[in-house]
């Protein structure tokens, strides 16, 4: 019988050549593989934008003229709209937007002073380019900061509609002037999603304005003045980039004493596509 | 002339030195089980196979070690078959082979791939299911990741060997198109003639226009037709064409006295693999329900049936031969005086000896297999044994083949034992193997994520991981890290451990997880 540490000299000589017979040809494997992480750092900061809106702002209801002591003038009313719409390009946070809206409101104006019935046609153009960067802080809650520059255009043709009465300046029965109202802007707002589909949406602006005025016996007047526009919106993400927007929207053009100063206030409309890359 | 005579001498001592092998014997043996992209399915058994064949063919067909070229798994990539089939083609050149032997065990691709065709054949270990395109007018796909049809049968009609063994035990392996193209490129037409010369899957090859005599005789024996799958089973602990390949083999070894060498002519291999195919059930279906082998000889059957495949050694114990006993001679006494004289007796009649089998002493000895905690199922030169591993066992001198079978990860590992008469050896065979798993960043230096670990659903770490004792088979390989999980099939084999790195590449979000929406409201 074989000593033990005999048979396990044996043993290690054959079990070492069982176990190595290929080992030439074996040795340590390799595999890799790829796991692709999204990663949302990755990406902040790198997500360009492109998408445009058409929109619509309509107004409707009383009227009231001032003149530009706050002194009321007249009453009426006022109906009409201004479709427009807007293109814009975004990187990250940052959106630069571009707008054209152009629209003409019919006003009907009985003077306090004397009674006196007009009806004119404001026609209304508006070139806006702004700067909005969005702060995602929150879930529900996105302010932004807007900087921009705004040129509005008014022309209004105002006739008197009372038997016997003309415009003392013209001896006319009709009257017709244009204003046009250059404003840097800055204004803040915020977005605040419900959830990822539906959020409302405000925001102020000032507009802080330039204005010439020229009436068509050739006078006219400048000025300055600091107006502002408010809009209000409830939203929904109807799919992915596809954004509708319904509220109010307010404007106010000031450029001071010398030059007229118009107000309306109507329901806003308007829906955008953002395509993301 | 004294000189000469030295030469001489030393010429024969060399002779007599070189072991009995067939100096023009060349074998490349590819077998991949675990393959780099995890979209393939990894194979229990490839690997083992193309080592258990190598095994056989170095202790029973005298093949020398030198002689067989054995790319496993990783090392069987796409650079390494290709440059390792043209080394052989290059040395076939310089030093023409007598036999050039080739088999491959791994996955294989269909003639065509959801209506297009592809050239793209057997899977390297670095193929890609992904990188698959549109070649020429777009009806045909190419991958570069695989070995290509063409390029293979360009290379092996270009091997300067007096015969060819090829042997694919691999899905759809009997492409028609395979075959037809290596036919065409040494001058023939194949032809797909179902049951032609009263054998089956036996495809008939034919002289394409006059010319010389065929130089060289190929067999080409694929596990499967064209558009079958080949199969592996837990029950054979084989692919089918190796189980086959090996039961027969064994057979023929049992069947051949101790020692001598009986040689395997393709004829034979092939009509007996077929018999298996037909004859061993699995759940209750023969294999040849689910494939058939299929055989393409070149340049015609005839030529090549009786072409050798191996010569392969016994173990048979010699059949016991009758010896005469020694005739009794009668006692020689010494001389005496000399009696009267008297009548002469009639001489004695012996009964004649009559000669009796004698037994031959059956040499044995006794072999302990050890395979630590796990329990193996032992098979001995292919015949189960219906005991477990770490106990004894009693076998006939001389070398054998020792399977050892571990049913709950499907691992087979076969090695050869040489028992020596009257001996007592105690084997230890490992069955645990190590796991390295590791991330890696894209570019190095950047912080990358820890990978939760699991293998077979059990949480066991975080990068950087290493098990050491992994039981050896197929598991379940798990990592999961920011919610995406990774899932793989891995091979844990004892002699080669296996790493998985996980490159992690971290890509920008198209939309932010917190995205509310609020980027899309215009203003």
């Amino acid at each position: 019988m074989r000593k033990p540490s005999l048979i396990l000299s044996a043993v290690a000589a054959l079990s070492l050549h069982a176990a190595n017979a290929f080992a030439q040809y074996e040795g340590e494997r390799v595999i890799e593989e790829e796991i692709v992480l999204k990663d949302p750092t990755v990406a902040g900061g790198r997500l360009w934008a492109v998408g445009g809106s058409v929109e619509g702002w309509y107004v409707a209801g009383p009227y009231k003229s001032f003149d530009n002591s706050g002194n009321l003038v007249a009453t009426g009313s006022i109906g009409g709209g201004m479709p427009g719409g807007n293109a814009f390009v975004g990187y990250d946070n940052l959106t630069m937007q571009f707008s054209y809206r152009g629209g003409t409101f019919g006003v009907r104006r009985t003077y306090v002073s004397d009674g006196r019935e007009t009806v004119s046609t404001q026609k209304q153009t508006e070139f806006e380019a702004t700067l909005r960067y969005l702060w995602k802080w929150k879930k529900h809650f996105n302010p932004y900061a807007i900087v921009g520059y705004n040129r509005t255009t008014l022309t209004e043709t105002e006739s008197i509609q009372t038997p016997g009465l003309v415009w003392a300046y013209n001896g006319s029965q009709s009257s017709g002037d244009g204003s046009a109202y250059e404003s840097g802007l800055v204004g803040i707002g915020a977005v605040i999603p419900f959830n990822k589909y539906l959020g409302i949406r405000g925001d102020g602006r000032l507009m802080f304005t330039g204005g010439k005025y020229k009436r068509d016996d050739g006078r006219t007047a400048t000025g300055s003045g600091v107006g502002g526009a408010a809009t209000g919106t409830a939203y929904v993400n109807i799919i992915q980039g596809l954004n509708l927007q319904a509220g109010l929207k307010g404007l106010a053009l000031n450029a001071g004493e010398n030059v007229p100063r118009y107000n309306k206030i109507g329901l806003f409309g308007s829906i955008g596509y953002s395509y993301k890359f | 002339m004294r000189r000469l005579g030295k030469y001489a001498l030393v010429f024969f001592a060399l002779l007599l030195a070189c072991p009995l092998s067939h100096a023009g014997n060349k074998a490349l043996l590819i077998g991949i089980s675990q393959y780099a992209d995890p979209e393939i399915n990894d194979l229990a058994y490839a690997d083992e196979d193309v080592k258990t064949f190598a095994s056989i063919l170095q202790n029973f067909a005298d093949y020398r070690e030198s002689d067989i070229s054995i790319l496993l798994n990783d090392k069987a990539t796409k650079q390494s078959i290709t440059s390792s089939i043209v080394e052989i083609v290059k040395d076939s050149q310089k030093n023409p082979m007598d036999l050039f032997l080739l088999m491959y065990a791994g996955h294989g691709l269909p003639p065509n791939i959801e209506s297009n065709r592809t050239n793209s054949f057997l899977a390297p270990h670095d193929a890609f299911l992904n990188q698959f395109f549109p070649e020429g007018t777009g009806a045909l796909l190419g991958n570069e990741t695989f070995i290509n049809k063409a390029w293979l049968i360009r290379q092996l009609s270009s091997i300067n060997a007096k015969d060819i063994v090829i042997i694919l035990d691999s899905c759809y392996s009997g492409a028609k198109n395979f075959g037809e193209l290596y036919a065409e490129n040494l001058g023939f037409y194949a032809q797909f003639v179902a049951g032609a010369g009263g054998k089956r899957n036996i495809v008939v090859v034919s002289k394409k226009g006059a010319g010389g005599p065929m130089d060289r005789r190929i067999a080409f024996l694929a596990s499967s037709r064209e558009n079958q799958p080949s199969a592996e089973y837990g029950e054979l602990r084989h692919g089918a064409l190796s189980y086959t390949m090996f039961e027969y083999l064994n057979a023929i070894r049992k069947e051949t006295e101790m020692g001598l060498p009986k040689e395997v002519t393709v004829e034979g291999m092939y009509s007996g693999i077929s018999q298996l195919f037909d004859t061993v059930k699995v759940r209750g279906e023969p294999l040849s329900q689910v494939h058939q082998p299929v055989l393409f000889p070149i340049p015609n059957y005839d030529a090549v049936k009786d072409m050798r495949l191996v010569a392969i050694r016994g173990i048979k114990m010699p059949e016991p031969k009758p010896v005469e006993k020694p005739r009794e001679e009668p006692p020689v006494e010494p001389p005496k005086a000399e009696p009267p004289k008297a009548v002469a007796a009639p001489p004695e009649i012996r009964p004649e000896t009559k000669p009796e089998p004698v037994q031959p002493v059956k040499k044995t000895g006794e072999i302990y297999i050890d395979t630590g905690a796990e329990e193996c199922e032992v098979s001995i030169d292919g015949a189960r044994t219906g005991r477990s591993s770490n106990s004894a066992f009693e076998l006939g001198e001389g070398k054998h083949l020792v399977s050892l079978y571990l049913p709950k990860t499907n691992y087979n590992r076969t090695i050869m034992v040489d028992v020596r008469a009257g001996g007592k050896e105690r084997i230890e065979v490992a069955f645990r193997g190590n796991l390295k798993v590791e991330s890696r960043p894209p570019t190095p230096g950047e912080k990358v994520p820890e990978l939760e670990v699991y293998v077979d659903n059990r949480h066991v770490g975080r990068t950087p991981l290493e098990l050491r004792d992994l039981v050896a088979g197929t598991h379940m390989l798990k990592v999961t890290v920011n919610k995406t999980i990774k899932k793989r099939k891995i091979e844990i084999r004892p002699e080669s451990p296996l790493l998985v790195r996980y490159k992690i590449i971290k890509k920008p979000v198209r939309v932010r997880p917190d995205d509310t929406g609020a980027g899309d409201v215009t203003f």
